[in-house]
């Protein structure tokens, strides 16, 4: 997904960031949104789009890309990238008429936004076996995301698993790799996992120089083809 | 020993067994140098007799009893694909589109480029 051509859009008090991605540059060999290109977001879509929206809140916003850069870069310095908020009651008006302006781009077109929501990381963590807890994870996590609108088949998590053993720190057997992979895969046949552990793609995190004891990673090639 | 690497007198150690010796050996200003040796070489003279050692984590190991453990999860991040922005919260938007702020790492989801769920 990372090699789509892509800008941060925006984010959400420092937990969330929104990006745009732009399919249609990928086939052209673009795998970065340049200059030229932002220019090009800001004075023809993003901007036009907030006068027509929220026009009061205009002086907020640069009147172009390069009076936004000349905001932003002070001094010589590096860029130090301000924000404008748009409210959330408006964000349902924005995004159609973003995304309308944006397809008058040949390779602007079939654009849309990738979700991230981030730095929650040990900042909800609860045991395995609390389903009161877990759900009250879950919705502070989501607090701030309409799930009415959300399509659950385009939203992943990525849930972290703990175990704790007091005074101790707790690490796998290699040994038990493929036993592990096994519980954690168990429709897959035994001949691919094991093909699998030994494979190119399975990453072993060995604990300092103790070759019995490690972690592993392992990158599945796709959801769909488990 | 004839050569350094020959493997002489192998013992195996459990990996309490090769810490309690390790401490040993370094807290004898005398043993500095068999220390080293210990530690990096597996070197080490048992009853005088010199001998190589290695560790086996597995020998004498302490297995957890699985009621003992205590298992958390949490999320270590949401993402989502979508044509709008479902969002709650006013949504902070960047005239000027930080480079920094760019997906340039894999992030664990492979699909089409064009996603057709969310064509437009």
């Amino acid at each position: 997904m990372h090699l789509i051509p892509n800008i941060a859009l925006g984010k959400v008090s420092n937990r969330s960031v929104t990006w745009v991605f732009f399919p249609r540059m990928y086939p052209l060999g673009a795998r970065e949104v340049g200059q030229e290109e932002l220019a090009q977001i800001y004075d023809h879509c993003v901007w036009p789009v907030m006068l027509e929206i929220a026009n009061e809140s205009a002086s907020h916003w640069p009147v172009s890309y390069q009076a936004g850069l000349c905001l932003f870069q002070k001094d010589a310095g590096p860029l130090a990238p301000g924000t404008v908020d748009i409210p959330w009651f408006q964000l349902e008006n924005f995004t159609p008429k973003l995304l309308e302006k944006l397809a008058h781009f040949e390779k602007f077109r079939d654009a849309y936004f990738v979700h991230k929501v981030r730095g929650i990381k040990l900042a909800n963590v609860h045991e395995l076996d609390n389903d009161k807890a877990a759900q009250e994870m879950y919705d502070q996590a989501l607090e701030f995301l309409d799930r009415n609108k959300l399509d659950p088949g385009q939203w992943f998590a990525d849930v972290g698993l703990e175990t704790f053993y007091l005074d101790h720190i707790v690490c796998w057997f290699t040994d038990g790799h493929a036993e592990l992979l096994w519980h954690l895969l168990p429709d897959m046949e035994d001949a691919r996992l094991e093909r699998m552990v030994h494979g190119s793609r399975f990453k072993k995190d060995q604990i300092n120089l103790l070759s019995q004891a490690s972690g592993f990673r392992l990158e599945l090639p796709s959801t769909h083809a488990i | 020993m004839r050569y350094p690497d020959a493997c002489e007198n192998p013992v195996q150690l459990s990996l309490a067994q090769f810490l309690h010796r390790a401490v040993e050996l370094a807290s004898n200003d005398e043993k500095k140098a068999e220390f080293i040796q210990f530690m990096l070489a597996g070197r080490d003279l048992q009853q005088g007799k010199e001998c190589t050692v290695s560790v086996n984590i597995q020998q004498g190991v302490e297995v957890p009893q699985i009621e003992d453990l205590k298992f958390t999860w949490d999320f270590d991040s949401i993402i989502g694909v979508s044509h709008d922005i479902p969002y709650l919260n006013a949504l902070s938007v960047f005239p000027v589109p930080p480079f920094s702020e760019v997906l340039k790492h894999r992030n664990h989801i492979f699909g089409n480029a064009f996603n057709e769920a969310v064509s437009f």
